[in-house]
């Protein structure tokens, strides 16, 4: 079997130009997708702990407006209340657009779901989820590099994976070939004109001379930004009337949309929106900070599936938190660090509804009794979008140590190939 | 060489499995695209003094790699852990001539700028940070502040923080080598950390964890003393737990600041009696008594943390990460941490500390393994290319660019001093852009002069690489390493002949630029 090698295709130096046009042609047809049924997964990180009581609001329950007198969200109905979903649970109401995904049936929603580990720390909290590794923070690879991995060929398409900003999470620590852009414009190795294709050769001969970290991604890095400037992706026009909001989450899930669209092979793009840390003034009533944020989420989210329409089929998109906040209120108008979050699942496979069991908010239903407890481990919902939706039924690799596949049917798709509890065999120490 | 030989055509070897927890943990350490970095890195490993000035300087500029040379690497650490002895007058002419109106600023003053010159108040800071680290003589100080800076990590950007920076700054400044009990009390009561991490509205009828939990995650003991889990609260663990964390954050509170004009509002740290919770209360597992004096609750938290050992190695692992590699050897962390611990009353601590770090063998031995951030690269090539730099906003976007502006991380964490955070593509490309650009005077407001700084006595190719070369990095490439320069400057000539006028002065710049963007002159 001949490896497909991209590195050799980038003759640099005066010669570049003069065969572009026909290298180029050559790799549409030397790198074929390797996951053709798999579908595009986009993972959207809330960093600081988004709230997720008042993003997803247990309106019904009594204990919900008793603990956040102020910030709490009305009932369903009411001026400014919730945007019901089944007569229990209702949107902040800001998200407009998430109720809309919800009415057409690309929403799922699971509540009290999490990281099973009872830290209350930002920054351990999340190396831990995105390493998929409940208890150890010092894994050396991420779980979707874990992924990754384990899929035969999936990483051999010219840019399998984005990120959408400079720096790439931790879900893709120790995976090389992540092309972190925050933006294209001024996304090639630029310098005076007379020289830059012998400057480029120079740099690919130092950074391919030795294959230790630094040289690595050296020339992992010129491969992307040669491949970009080649792609001409200069400009954008969102599709389907899609309004991306005018800020930087939004121009981060027009540049994923704009990159899956230029065929470079994209399987997995990942970005972040941050800011949900809402320890003051969060806002009342469902207005000020708190409802801002959310209708930036809420808007983004809906104008990438909107933009996306021609590949919703084959499209998977989860929203994820650290955790959610406390149930009561503190004297800040904010909330502190809580435990059960919320997860958002988006896409054209999307069995539409509110999954896994409530807790409830009584006292003694709470994680150390002021917390949302945790009934879906988040490695629950993400083994079942490997499974069905990502074809890779390896999940307890990607997760290690976790062999507890039970699907709560958030998509549509097939289990074959899995491992269920009980024939995984035994670890040997 | 060729071409072809230069592009890598094989897949990296697949690596051993580590040594982890369990079978499952350890398939999880396995990639195939890992490379083995165990093995010593080819590249030439550079002398004692480079290997020094790269880490306790911001890179080998030519003047302190000729002093360095000359006085021996352990005089040259002496004299840098004594910054008031050595003369800095040429940079202090250069932070008079920039007409930094509010860096010494009182807070009061401060407080009571417009929107407009508070923001002139923070840039004060940032332009001085910069002046300092490209042209002072006392580098040693100026890694040492930026260090801090990240310890103690503030985002500056959000009023009024913005307006009372140059008071952080100077508590950040005159603590470097101080007690780091009186540092922790100097940042407890700061207007920027108050407002910052919350604590400015800390009462007793609300309290706000923030400060108190990061004080424990990130300015002592770290998140590896952490124990999460508050209802199985486990008397015998030494280090914190979510219970510590509440009962820190009462402990401190009414510590706030002058901000409502009953209380002044001055922005100065003020102690509100009537905001304190005066019940008692239990810090690691120290009972603190009920109806304590004005402030001593709080004190009493800022003495357990200050006094743990946890806190000793934390503090002796962020200063090795800083001064040594991204993963400290065990021996350099309790050598620190034992030295922060003999130390825990002196008044010259983290001198000593500092000092013990610098001392270690693996300081000027362990090399490969860690990057410049882009402050450090950049400063470091301003220095080399001995640029006339003043602040401009283009200066400004293309920092914001490559990653990194000072005093600009919104999280508590601080910039992140490991290599994976820096070496995204996006970050190399556009630092390599921002080398170029250097270079080519495309940064408003920082000149270069790189063809006038070439000897008109250097004609060959092979002359002019070594020079610079030898200049940017201090010390010289093996032949190997040197082709790819060679083979830009020369394009074909031979080496050693006289290159076109023309030809040489036209690719100087770019030859310049090269070498700051080579692997060699990133680690750190």
């Amino acid at each position: 079997m001949t490896k497909f090698s991209r590195r050799k295709l980038f003759i640099s130096g005066a010669a570049l130009s003069a065969v572009l046009g026909a290298r180029l042609t050559g790799l549409a047809v030397a790198a074929p997708d390797a996951q053709p049924d798999a579908d595009l997964f986009i993972l959207v990180f809330l960093r600081g702990g988004m709230d997720s009581l008042n993003l997803v609001v247990p309106y019904a329950d009594a204990n919900y407006a008793n603990n956040r007198p102020d910030i709490r969200i009305r009932p369903a109905g009411q001026t400014r209340g919730a945007l019901d979903l089944n007569g229990y649970f209702g949107l902040h109401p800001a998200a407009t657009h998430l109720r809309d995904l919800y009415t057409a049936g690309a929403l799922a929603i699971v509540h009290a779901a999490g990281l099973i580990d009872p830290t209350r720390s930002h920054f351990d909290a999340m190396a831990m989820m995105e390493r998929g590794t409940p208890g150890q923070t010092t894994t050396t690879a991420g779980w979707l590099t874990r992924h990754l991995a384990s899929v035969t060929g999936i990483g051999r398409t010219e840019v399998p994976v984005i990120v959408a900003q400079s720096e790439a999470p931790d879900s893709l620590l120790g995976y090389p070939n992540v092309a972190a852009i925050s933006s294209l414009s001024g996304y090639t190795y630029s310098g005076r004109w007379d020289q830059i294709d012998f400057q480029r050769l120079a740099m690919r001969t130092m950074y391919g001379s030795s294959s230790s970290w630094l040289y690595q991604a050296g020339a992992q890095t010129l491969d992307v930004s040669d491949r970009l400037a080649l792609a001409s992706l200069s400009t954008y026009t969102p599709q389907f009337g899609a309004v991306y909001p005018s800020n930087g989450f939004g121009d981060s899930l027009k540049l994923a949309a704009q990159m899956i669209k230029a065929d470079l092979g994209v399987r997995i793009a990942t970005l972040d929106l941050g800011g949900w840390d809402t320890h003051q003034d969060q806002g009342n009533d469902g207005q000020g900070y708190f409802a801002t944020l959310t209708t930036t989420l809420s808007q983004g989210v809906h104008a990438f599936y909107t933009d996306m329409t021609d590949y919703v089929s084959k499209l998977t998109l989860v929203v994820m938190t650290e955790f959610g906040r406390r149930l009561s209120q503190n004297d800040s108008g904010g909330t502190d660090h809580g435990h059960g979050g919320v997860m958002l699942v988006v896409g054209g496979n999307v069995n539409k509804g509110i999954f896994g069991d409530w807790p409830g908010l009584q006292t003694d239903k709470l994680d150390e009794k002021r917390d949302l407890a945790i009934t879906t481990d988040y490695r629950r919902v993400l083994s079942e979008i490997l499974v069905r939706r990502l074809k890779n039924p390896k999940y307890s690799t990607v997760f290690p140590g976790f062999s507890d596949y039970r699907p709560l049917n958030l998509v549509k798709g097939s289990d074959a190939g899995v491992l269920r509890r009980g024939y995984l065999p035994l670890v040997v120490r | 060489m060729t071409v072809s030989a230069a592009l890598k055509t094989a897949d990296p070897p697949m690596p051993a499995a580590r040594k982890g927890p369990d079978d499952a943990l350890r398939a999880a350490h396995v990639l195939p695209w890992q490379h083995t970095i165990t093995g010593a890195v080819a590249a030439t490993k550079p002398p004692v003094e480079v290997i020094a000035l790269n880490r306790m300087a911001f890179g080998p500029a030519p003047s302190d790699l000729a002093r360095v040379r000359t006085m021996g690497v352990s005089a040259y650490i002496e004299e840098q852990l004594h910054p008031s002895t050595i003369d800095d007058s040429a940079c202090y002419a250069r932070l008079a001539a920039a007409n930094l109106q509010y860096l010494n600023a009182n807070v009061p003053t401060l407080w009571a700028l417009s929107y407009s010159e508070a923001n002139q108040a923070f840039s004060n800071v940032r332009v001085a940070a910069w002046l300092r680290a490209i042209y002072s003589r006392r580098q040693l100080q100026e890694v040492l502040v930026d260090h801090w800076h990240n310890h103690f990590n503030v985002y500056a950007r959000t009023h009024p923080i913005t307006a009372v920076w140059p008071d952080y700054d100077r508590r950040i400044r005159r603590n470097i080598f101080g007690n780091f009990r009186t540092f922790l009390e100097e940042i407890a009561t700061s207007t920027a950390m108050l407002y910052y991490l919350n604590n400015v509205t800390n009462s007793r009828a609300g309290p706000n964890e923030n400060y108190a939990r990061e004080l424990f995650e990130l300015h002592s003991l770290s998140v590896a003393a952490y124990k999460p889990g508050v209802q199985t609260k486990d008397p015998n663990w030494s280090g914190y737990q979510d219970w510590d964390v509440y009962e820190a954050a009462r402990c401190f509170t009414g510590w706030t600041v002058s901000n409502t004009t009953s209380t002044g509002n001055t922005g100065e740290f003020l102690y509100n009696d009537t905001w304190h919770d005066y019940y008692q209360k239990n810090v690691l597992n120290v009972q603190i008594m009920p109806d304590q004096a004005p402030m001593k609750d709080g004190r009493d938290v800022l003495d357990l943390v200050a006094n743990h050992p946890a806190t000793a190695r934390f503090v002796a692992t962020r200063l090795a990460r800083r001064l040594v590699s991204d993963n400290p050897s065990e021996s350099l962390i309790s050598a620190a941490a034992a030295t922060f611990s003999a130390n825990v009353a002196a008044s010259d601590q983290l001198y000593a500390v500092t000092r013990t770090i610098l001392t270690h063998p693996d300081f000027t031995s362990v090399w490969g393994e860690k990057c410049k951030r882009p402050f450090e690269m950049v400063a470091c090539a301003l220095r080399a290319t001995h640029a006339a730099w003043s602040w401009t906003g283009t200066f400004d976007w293309q920092m914001s660019l490559v990653g990194q502006r000072l005093f600009e991380w919104s999280p508590p964490t601080g910039y992140p001093d490991t290599r994976d955070a820096w070496l995204t593509s996006s970050f190399l490309l556009r630092r390599w852009n921002f080398m170029n650009s250097l270079c080519e005077g495309g940064v408003t407001g920082t000149t270069v002069s790189l063809v006038n700084d070439t000897s008109a006595s250097l004609v060959t190719a092979r002359q002019v690489v070594l020079y610079w070369a030898d200049r940017v990095l201090g010390y010289r490439l093996s032949a190997s390493e040197l082709l790819p320069f060679y083979d830009f400057m020369a394009r074909g000539r031979n080496l050693d002949m006289a290159l076109p006028t023309s030809e040489r002065n036209g690719r100087i710049n770019s030859l310049v630029a090269l070498i700051l963007s080579s692997p060699y002159a990133q680690w750190r």
